[in-house]
């Protein structure tokens, strides 16, 4: 129980404490992501005791998507990949004037969903064995599918522009080296390809450089309502928090979601939110109102974003197996400090277990609380001229998608998948539905493979991997079935 | 290396259908849109199009550092914003990029081929 309490030391809670306004920079800034953060601060708590080195990481990892749902909501900009899910409907609620309510919306659920996070890693932490080790292959490439399904729901468009959307996202990642023969694929001879394509320049290019090319085409303001209808400052923002407990199921049920996902290591917690969003889209009594400014829309994804940090850090400790890609890099950070996870970990040092867990619900509280108060402020900038923001903000996404990697060509790439986005904009494809393809394509493609090659075709012939299928099935035809039902009962009624 | 094409082909076939569908509807729409104007010139576009574009030769040739705050101020400039604003947000720009990037988060940022 002392380890709950331990980030309060005197040695501790600063560096907690500056971790929280860096993470959200971070998550402001569009391509400086949650593995950029955890790469560019490292460096800084070599020599440092454990405590105060991982409470310092962890604080600035886990606001990172709370700060990069702002951008998200405000400028259809994604702070980072993962709060692509948020803009579908936190932008046209801004575009409507309801910027500060829709930043109360996933500001509010952000912290809902890293709370939920935190507890499910204090209460299971010491039981999660035999969750993780039920999912082998063929699980993963089931819930990679179940994941890529969700592309038929994402949009307010046709279905078949949806399935276009994504399946392009899928072709994309399979260019570059593939992962089981080592065989090149569509790389034409060059080197840069043979890593494939990095998944921040295709976010960025896709969502944020539509925005730009927006903001420099038009004479107003991002949004384009009156200043007399505008809903911005604190008393918006508290209109958006009062909309959680109305939504306090959805936002359970979205933190469910986003910690199962993030439980499971290998899936990649990127896809929980666009997950969480499929599901409330589907079991909403309003359906029709996702993609036209639902707060249901933003809730949903944002709990499961900063839910999903909470359960990826479950296999990272109780394992050794990062949960996610920011969690190999912590894993660098434990062996930074002398510290190995593990089995072993948890025994030699529960406590520093426990303070992981209290370190992100900690920042998760009070970097949320902070964003909340300025969230009001930050809705003003939509109503800046777009010809004022729109070469800012290009030269802030310039810098995101250059700094992953270091590599000028990625920021060619940003501005080509820009063409790109902008195209899908005016023709009315889905670009969420890309993203969710791109990130999941070759994951399904990998798994699909080893599954094939460990079990033969009967993989699939699995308990955990039936129940995901059914699940896969009931996600792309529960609209056919629902309206089946209704059929039927209708005509017993008759 | 089968599932590539099969992708592609899932694609093709997709995009085939789309635009039968979108030709069908497109004669419907046309008679509706006769009378609508494009809202912006040609020459707004070309023009917007070309400030997109010129970031990248620009952090090329002279490195993020020098090109942030200049591409700022030209891009404000040279559409028609006043000299002071021009100059105060791209010096900020400038201020943000060097302060809050290269010195306190570290950030790499490409120094610029001409420097070289």
């Amino acid at each position: 129980m002392y380890g709950l309490f331990s980030i309060f030391d005197l040695g501790t809670l600063p560096w907690l404490l500056a971790g929280i306004p860096i993470g959200l920079i971070f998550g402001l800034l569009p391509g400086l992501s949650g593995l950029s953060a955890l790469a560019l601060l490292m460096p800084f708590v070599f020599g440092m005791d454990p405590g105060p080195a991982l409470a310092f990481l962890l604080a600035a990892h886990a606001v990172i998507y709370t700060g990069g749902s702002v951008t998200a909501v405000l400028m259809n900009i994604p702070g980072a990949p993962p709060n692509a899910a948020a803009m579908i409907d936190g932008f046209p609620m801004t575009q409507q004037g309801l910027g500060g309510r829709a930043v109360g919306n996933a500001v509010t659920s952000s912290i809902i969903g890293g709370i939920f996070g935190g507890l499910v890693l204090i209460g299971l932490v010491f039981l999660v064995r035999p969750i993780v080790m039920s999912f082998g292959l063929p699980e993963y490439f089931f819930l990679s599918l179940l994941g890529i399904s969700f592309i038929a729901v994402l949009g307010r468009e046709s279905a078949v522009k949806g399935v276009i959307s994504g399946t392009i996202g899928v072709f994309l990642s399979l260019v570059g080296m593939h992962t089981l023969t080592g065989i090149p694929r569509f790389t034409f001879g060059s080197i840069m390809l043979m890593d494939g394509f990095g998944v921040v320049p295709v976010a960025l290019g896709l969502f944020a450089m539509p925005e730009v090319l927006k903001l420099f085409f038009s004479s107003g303001s991002i949004a384009q309502v009156e200043k007399s209808n505008l809903n911005v400052g604190v008393k918006a923002v508290l209109e958006g928090i009062k909309d959680i407990p109305r939504n306090f199921r959805l936002v359970l049920q979205s933190s469910v979601i986003g910690t199962v996902i993030g439980i499971i290591p290998g899936v990649g917690g990127d896809t929980a939110p666009f997950v969480a969003y499929g599901i409330a889209k589907r079991t909403s009594k309003n359906p029709e109102k996702f993609g036209y400014g639902s707060i249901e829309g933003v809730i949903a994804p944002e709990s499961a974003n900063n839910a999903k940090e909470g359960g990826s850090l479950l296999p990272t400790l109780a394992f050794g197996i990062p949960g996610s890609s920011a969690m190999a890099l912590l894993m660098g950070a434990f062996l930074l400090v002398g510290i190995k996870p593990g089995p072993l970990f948890l025994q030699e040092h529960t406590a520093l277990a426990f303070s992981l867990a209290s370190t992100v619900i900690f920042a998760n509280i009070c970097g949320g609380s902070l964003l909340l108060l300025l969230g009001g402020h930050l809705a003003k900038l939509t109503f800046i001229r777009g010809n004022l923001l729109a070469p800012i903000v290009l030269t802030l996404i310039v810098v995101g998608g250059y700094a992953t990697r270091g590599a000028l060509w990625d920021v060619g790439l940003v501005v080509a998948f820009g063409a790109m986005g902008w195209a899908m904009l005016v023709y009315d494809y889905n670009r969420p539905a890309l993203l969710l393809g791109f990130v999941l394509g070759g994951m399904a493609e990998r798994y699909f493979g080893l599954s094939l090659q460990t079990y033969g075709w009967l993989f699939f012939a699995r308990p955990i991997s039936l129940t995901l299928l059914a699940a896969t099935i009931f996600v792309l035809f529960s609209g056919q079935i629902r309206t089946g039902i209704t059929g039927v009962r209708r005509k017993i009624g008759r | 290396m089968r599932f590539p094409w099969l992708v592609g082909g899932v694609v093709i076939a997709l995009l085939m259908w789309q635009v039968v569908m979108e030709i069908r509807t497109h004669k419907e729409q046309e008679e509706e849109e006769e009378g609508e104007e494009d809202s912006l010139p040609l020459r707004s576009y070309i023009a917007g199009l070309g400030w997109y574009v010129a970031v990248f030769p620009a952090v090329y040739l002279l490195g993020f550092l020098v090109a942030a705050p200049l591409y700022v101020f030209c891009a404000l400039k040279l559409r028609g914003e006043s000299w002071w604003l021009s100059v105060l947000l791209a010096s900020a720009t400038g201020v943000f990029f060097y302060f809050g990037l290269h010195v306190a988060l570290k950030v790499p940022l490409h120094e610029g081929v001409l420097w070289w």
